[in-house]
């Protein structure tokens, strides 16, 4: 309403303050609650997280990768290097900056084995690995744009993404890196806005 | 927010929601609201932002007391030597009009910075630059300084990153010129610092001098002429974006009509300064081409946008393929027109777009098409005119073509449209194959010619242009080979299997001066790349195993390209293509890149470092 009395006033007071960019709306606010599925999921510890509202919500950089825990082909390799990125960041993990690796074989993948996962990577608090539904685990796939157009390769998990996905909610911004990158690049990356 | 302003705007998309493709529909549910305005085309005149103001200065008065000492190195403060044009270009959020029925929408755009009082800048696009050649004055070349008047990184919400670093795309520069992409560490520990935030700035010098000109003595390759180029932010990982919110602009390149006196190889100069920016030739250049210039030379950037109910740019953050909008847009203006004289125009063309690919045909109202005779690529001239059909645009590339509108006369002609045909329906590339692009029977019409008066006429397109030798046998003979994969595995880009992306180190290293073949593999499927290679112009060898597209023979509007007749900066790189180009880096050693010009795809690592040694 604001906006419509000033842009009254301006055609009142002066029509060449039409110009004036006070005006224009601005670019698409980032994306919210309406964007993302809020749907639940179990770390490995069995709590309950809330995708939008305990994980993207908020002025900090959450960066999800997705694994499962019998993966042989790029996990060992992806996981390992997000144990480096880990200890590159030091204190600033679950502050900051947190961690999800989420997984695309939930049925097999409870939080018990995803404990037992986490653990061969001496995981810290801030790093959460998640599971859940497999339609929720979908959505939060086609949410985030990592899934293959090709429904056969879609499904095929040896080829499932080896992005990481990272963002900032309360900021708007979201990019990704390969989660096979140099470490000191991933975290060059996921602590831009900190 | 809907005001009673916007209602009469308000539509459905009714028949045409049958055609949106399928990122569209995912864009769409991203946003507060699905709703989207339809707009009337052809309301709007064709924006021609009109060139920045060049800062005067004295000897030894140099306009920047904190000039960089790099680019001081570039200018004579006494003059003596030449005279250096400086300029000073803003990166700023402000409020433009893309379409009469749009309300103001808050962009980020490069304006003059040295307007004169009392003028605003109230385009979409950044000044169009039109710069001489400094032939082989070093010192008489450009140097703008970019400011940085965006919101700070830590303020700004939304998407796109308020960090700059300004890559001038077709220009031969030093390394630390050019725009490269993050700050880094030199092989010889030295920091390379090249990008710049709010409060911030950065000085640019382009000598504008002839490749090679410093390496073999005076003696450039003096067919290594652009003609043109356009000005960019190149930030990593956030290019897609920061374009996409507005932040580019033309470049243009002519001959001098004069050489310098002082030259001592003027003489053998003269031959080559063909493309000298008028149509008169008033400075009696003998070889000078008199192409249509001035009010008859118009550049033309195409890019897409899709707006919300407000005007305000809708981008879809997660879609990694690549960004197709719903309007089209030329020089900043959805579907515009264009009020031509009857007579003949040079017009640039520039794919300015994050992802889409065009195939472009002339057309009247009922679809029928005409000819147009190609005379450019983004390496400036062609050695002689081709007649074509019609022509793809990869993004990045650049056609210019010369329109004759003598030949639609009045009253048969009143109007007639670039209409872009290509079937494309998402990001990753259009439907059909390099060499047969799959069209639709209509298509839309993205800018409309409105036909007026004859007038009198005094451009020629000569039937030789600008004429090169291909590279010989004997330097091809002698070339190092490179083999450059580019692949898609696990949903990550790599390059030669590895994950691309690393600006840290240099994949590739070329030495200065010694010409190397470099094959361009696209191994995936469905994917196209139009790859981008800084720092020279590609001379393309051979396609898919066979001699690239001269013009003979079948035209389905692929990429004239073939060594002795146009020189690239961009090759367009089909599914399962493989093309083989012939580079040769001179006078600037450092670090480069090479990068697909789907600009979500180089945001998301498809990129390589390549350093000059």
């Amino acid at each position: 309403m604001l906006r419509r009395r000033r842009f009254a006033a301006a055609v009142v007071l002066a029509p060449w303050a039409l110009h004036e960019p006070a005006l224009a709306a601005p670019s698409a606010l980032p994306p919210g609650r309406a964007d993302f599925p809020n749907v639940l999921l179990l770390n490995q510890d069995g709590r309950a997280i809330h995708f939008y509202d305990d994980l993207i919500r908020g002025d900090h950089t959450v960066a999800i990768n997705f694994i499962y825990a019998q993966c042989g082909d790029i996990c060992p390799m992806t996981m390992a290097n997000l144990a480096k990125v880990q200890e590159l960041l030091g204190d600033r993990l679950g502050r900051e900056v947190r961690l999800a690796s989420i997984s695309i074989d939930p049925v097999r993948d409870s939080p018990a084995v995803l404990k037992g996962y986490a653990e061969r990577f001496d995981v810290r608090a801030g790093w959460q690995f998640l599971t859940g539904r497999p339609n929720d685990i979908d959505l939060i796939r086609r949410t985030l744009g990592v899934y293959d157009r090709d429904p056969a390769k879609d499904r095929d998990k040896s080829q499932h993404t080896g992005m990481l996905v990272y963002g900032n909610q309360a900021r708007g911004r979201w990019s990704r890196v390969s989660a096979l990158a140099d470490p000191r690049r991933i975290v060059a990356s996921i602590t831009r806005w900190t | 927010m809907l005001n009673r302003r916007n209602l009469f705007n308000l539509g459905l998309w009714g028949s045409a929601s049958a055609l949106l493709s399928w990122p569209v529909l995912r864009a769409a549910t991203r946003s507060a609201s699905a709703l989207r305005p339809v707009l009337t085309p052809f309301l709007d005149r064709l924006p021609l932002p009109p060139e920045p103001h060049a800062i005067d200065w004295s000897p030894n008065q140099l306009p920047f007391s904190d000039l960089d000492p790099e680019a001081a190195k570039h200018v004579d403060p006494t003059q003596v030597k030449g005279k250096v044009t400086f300029y000073r270009i803003v990166a700023e959020v402000r409020s433009v009009k893309f379409h009469a029925q749009l309300p103001a929408t808050e962009i980020w755009g490069y304006r003059d910075g040295n307007l004169p009082a009392g003028q605003s800048w109230t385009y979409a696009l950044g000044p169009t630059f039109r710069r001489p050649l400094s032939n082989h004055n070093a010192f008489a070349g450009t140097i703008v300084r970019h400011e940085n008047n965006l919101p700070s990184v830590q303020e700004h919400r939304g998407f796109g990153e308020p960090r700059s670093s300004v890559h001038l795309h077709g220009g031969h520069q030093e390394a630390r010129f050019d725009g490269f992409p993050t700050d880094i560490t030199l092989p010889d520990g030295t920091a390379f610092k090249v990008t710049f935030e709010r409060g911030e700035h950065f000085d640019y010098a382009y000598p504008l001098v002839e490749p090679g000109f410093f390496t073999d003595g005076n003696h450039g390759k003096h067919t290594e002429r652009a003609s043109t180029l356009w000005y960019h932010d190149h930030i990593i990982d956030f290019t897609a974006p920061n374009v996409y919110r507005g932040l580019a602009g033309f470049f243009l390149v002519h001959d001098t009509p004069i050489p310098d006196p002082a030259d001592p190889n003027a003489a053998a100069l003269v031959v080559h300064m063909r493309d000298t920016g008028d149509e008169t030739n008033a400075a009696g250049a003998p070889f000078a081409l008199q192409l249509p210039s001035g009010d008859f030379d118009i550049p033309l950037v195409l890019q897409e946008k899709t707006f919300g109910l407000n005007g305000e740019l809708i981008y879809d953050v997660f879609n990694t393929d690549g960004f197709l909008g719903e309007q089209s847009l030329v020089n900043g203006m959805v579907q515009p027109y264009l009020p031509v004289k009857r007579r003949k125009y040079r017009l640039r063309f520039l794919n300015g777009s994050n992802a889409r690919i065009y195939q472009l045909f002339l057309a009247d109202k009922n679809g029928r098409t005409y000819p147009m005779k190609q005379i450019a690529t983004e390496g400036g001239l062609l050695s002689r005119p081709v007649v074509r059909p019609s022509f793809l645009l990869g993004m990045a590339e650049r056609i210019e073509v010369v329109i004759d509108f003598s030949q639609f006369p009045f009253p048969a002609f009143s109007e007639l449209y670039i209409e872009n045909r290509l079937l494309q329906n998402e990001g990753r590339g259009p439907e059909g194959k390099f060499e047969r692009p799959e069209l639709a029977a209509r298509g839309r019409q993205l800018l409309k010619f409105q036909l007026e008066e004859a007038v009198p006429d005094p451009s020629r397109v000569p039937d030789v242009l600008r004429p090169f030798d291909a590279v010989s046998a004997l330097e091809l003979s002698t070339a190092p080979v490179r083999s450059l994969v580019f692949e898609r595995t696990n949903g990550q880009w790599a390059i030669n299997g590895k994950f691309a992306g690393d600006l840290d180190r240099a994949m590739v290293t070329p030495q200065l001066g010694v010409g190397e073949i470099w094959r361009l593999v696209n191994k995936s499927g469905g994917w196209w790349h139009p790859i981008h290679i800084h720092h020279e112009f590609a001379r393309v060898l051979k396609r898919n195993g066979k001699l690239p597209f001269d013009g003979t023979g079948p035209d389905f509007g692929q990429s004239l390209e073939r060594d002795g007749l146009a020189k690239k900066d961009t090759i367009v790189l089909g599914p399962n293509s493989e093309v083989e180009v012939f580079v040769k880096f001179e006078n600037y050693r450092g670090p480069f890149v090479f990068h697909c010009h789907n600009l979500e795809h180089e945001d998301h690592a498809m990129m390589a470092r390549f350093d000059v040694v």
